[in-house]
């Protein structure tokens, strides 16, 4: 019944073509470690924020905002579940994200012939970007409003073009409704829409190429007598129940966040959201949610506005670059010289501090403990095109290893 | 990855404490007790009859509140207001446009206070009341300095004035920052001798170990509770009245956040859930995973 079914179904579309390259027949290398769960983690985030975010549609209201999230928290049946779920799940989504990029850097997962994975990788962290910053003006609370204000006036910094720009991008000659009505568009259908979108063509780029591994070796260059890699095992049911159990130590750290503590103490939901947004009323100080605050210090460690923006796109852009920049070709951390991995290093401690920097009160120290930062950050990049000249290398095993 | 995970335990407690600001005194914990009912609908008591009169919770329904705290219906139709239903959310008395001619301003919606300004910042502001004929309704706040409120709870708390201790502190530091602009003013002048000028600064260092000394001081007098002293009794010891305080702000800190308790309840099972299921992952993939790492 069912395989006559399939013969139906085969001759009309492929599924089993399909379920067979994609899982049960794409071979994966069978060193993955660690590392490897946040690929399939962040897939996990983007469906619960999907799903999450289709339920608070039906009953969030552009016109009342504050009220209706209200509304959503107290009124709706399991409302203030779905709602700390989906701005939790704004966090988590970063986090993996994060260390999903980490894990790239790391073992040089964006060099060839995986540069478009990773391009299309940075498509969508600049859209998860977008997303998060339009999503956080919804609940329309202080933060929401001044915070989409320091964001949307940096556009005015742009000269000759920024006051208008501000205004196209607004809609109204003030942040107000209309704006908020517009980024509830684009929030919940345009940018989602090419989120999915982009995942799809990242997931078919790597398909394609096959995944790198902790030892940076190509897998698919020793094959066995059928043409499987012999360091290859089928991702589907190998990969599949491993990745179970990353999901499953994944909810138990993401549900105690949701359950037990959703303000995160202050840093998933900032105290003064909680007060509807007030035009006349500035907040003591203004901090952008944790996920933007490294990107935000660079903008503030230039004293020039439109300079600071300048800096803080040139830090998304040049991530872009990293598969050119990035010239050795021993791809893993674990045959690269120690001069990478000091370099490195040095980058997760000034990219964290840099973060910190971002959310607390600017001191004369912390300026220019900001600076330091910000040009150590743009001179890793440059560094990594220097780097093979000195670099000293260990061989790279012929096939994965057992670690 | 080890450097990373106390680069950022190194940092963390350092943003916490910089995210804290000023700080104002008194600053006691308020140490409410979520799961105490009686704490509870004694402070929902205390909020119908103080504040209740100027302050809305627009986003909070009496039978909510009746479910919640388990009241029966006569006691949660005590706490509504004029002609309300049960099924209300809990409006205030007063017309906005006359508290705006008394007040100044329109009394704040107090739904979310406790989430926006904490329990603890409730709590102190609530006991930091002091009279001060030089504001509209004689009193003022060291918590919330020009507080726009009148002491509502005086018949509850006395009346209370700063302690001559506290006073005597102040002096000392209102003193010396008034020194200490004349002397930096000093050292910026051109025409100072470079003796006025180390003279000037050595003064100021000195200025500057009194005014630490006076704020450790009335940190001190924060945590005795010697800030005060009062002048005219109320109804309640000052002991008697720290309670009160506290169920008042166990009622707002509920009002804020009323699925507190339910959300730890579920969160609880959700875990024990989990925890089996990450059992049986754990099995599952080791169970597939034997016929690979010996290839």
């Amino acid at each position: 019944m069912l395989k006559s079914f399939m013969t139906w179904l085969d001759a009309r579309f492929p599924a089993t073509k399909v379920w067979n390259e994609h899982l049960a027949e794409y071979y994966a290398p069978k060193n993955f470690n660690f590392w490897y769960f946040f690929g399939s983690l962040a897939l996990l985030v983007l469906v619960n924020q999907l799903l999450t975010g289709i339920w608070l549609t039906m009953f969030y209201s552009p016109s009342e905002p504050f009220a209706s999230v209200e509304y959503i928290m107290r009124d709706v049946d399991m409302g203030w579940i779905i709602r700390y779920l989906h701005s939790t799940g704004a966090s988590a989504f970063f986090v993996v994200v994060y260390l999903h990029m980490f894990r790239g850097i790391i073992y040089g997962s964006y060099k060839k012939p995986r540069e478009l994975v990773w391009i299309f990788g940075m498509i969508i962290f600049v859209l998860l970007m977008a997303e998060a910053f339009m999503g956080y003006l919804l609940p329309w609370g202080q933060m929401s409003f001044w915070g989409a204000q320091v964001i949307v006036n940096l556009f005015s910094t742009i000269p000759v073009v920024g006051g208008d720009l501000v205004e196209w991008i607004r809609g109204d000659f003030t942040l107000s409704l209309a704006t908020l009505n517009r980024f509830f568009a684009l929030h919940v259908v345009a940018v989602p829409l090419a989120l999915v979108a982009m995942v799809f063509l990242h997931i078919v780029a790597l398909h394609k190429v096959g995944s790198n591994n902790p030892d940076g070796v190509e897998i698919k260059e020793k094959k066995d007598e059928n043409g499987i890699p012999l360091d290859g095992i089928p991702f589907h049911p190998y990969y599949t129940v491993k990745d179970i159990v990353g999901v499953v130590v994944f909810l138990m750290i993401f549900l105690a966040i949701v359950f037990f503590a959703p303000d995160f103490g202050g840093y998933f939901l900032e105290r003064p959201n909680f007060e509807p947004a007030n035009p006349l009323k500035t907040p003591a100080h203004i901090a952008p949610v944790w996920y933007f605050t490294p990107f935000y210090t660079m903008l503030r460690a230039v004293p020039d506005p439109f300079g600071g923006f300048l800096v803080m796109a040139a830090a998304i852009v040049i991530l872009f670059l990293l598969p050119w920049l990035d010239r050795q070709k021993v791809k893993s951390i674990r045959y690269r010289g120690l001069s990478f991995k000091l370099l490195l290093a040095v980058f997760v401690i000034a990219f964290v501090i840099l973060g910190v920097l971002g959310v607390i009160p600017v001191t004369e120290f912390t300026k220019w403990l900001g600076r330091i930062c910000t040009v150590y950050y743009f001179f890793f990049f440059v560094a990594l095109w220097f780097l093979p000249k000195f670099e000293k290398t260990k061989p790279v095993p012929e096939r994965v290893t057992d670690k | 990855m080890k450097k990373l995970i106390s680069a950022i335990l190194f940092l963390l407690p350092v943003a916490a404490l910089a995210a804290g600001g000023g700080t104002t005194h008194p600053n006691q914990k308020a140490n409410i007790n979520y799961s105490d009912k009686a704490s509870l609908q004694n402070g929902a008591k205390l909020y119908a009859n103080y504040c209740q009169g100027c302050h809305s919770m627009q986003y909070v329904r009496y039978s909510r509140i009746a479910q919640d705290l388990d009241l029966t219906e006569e006691e949660a139709e005590q706490l509504i207001l004029g002609e309300g239903k049960l099924g209300d959310t809990m409006d205030k008395a007063m017309d906005p446009d006359l508290a705006k001619k008394w007040f100044g301003v329109n009394p704040l919606d107090l739904s979310l206070a406790a989430r926006v300004r904490g329990n603890d910042w409730l709590y102190n502001y609530l006991r930091a009341f002091y009279i001060d004929k030089s504001r509209p309704f004689d009193v003022n706040n060291t918590v919330f300095p020009g507080v726009g409120m009148p002491h509502i709870l005086a018949d509850l708390q006395g009346l209370q004035v700063k302690s001559d201790e506290l006073l005597a502190a102040e002096e000392v530091i209102s003193m010396g920052k008034a020194r200490m602009d004349e002397l930096k003013a000093a050292i910026k002048d051109p025409e100072s001798s470079a003796e006025a000028v180390a003279k000037a600064e050595e003064g100021v260092a000195l200025i500057e170990e009194e005014i630490h000394d006076a704020q450790l001081e009335i940190a001190r007098l924060s945590r005795e509770g010697k800030m005060f002293t009062i002048v005219e009794e109320g109804e309640m010891t000052p002991e008697e009245y720290d309670h009160a305080v506290r169920d008042l702000v166990a009622f707002m800190a509920y009002t804020a956040n009323p699925v507190k308790l339910k959300s730890k309840a579920i969160g609880l099972w959700v875990m024990l859930f989990l925890l089996i299921l990450l059992v049986l992952a754990y099995f599952l993939k080791k169970e597939f995973w034997k016929d690979i790492k010996k290839k």
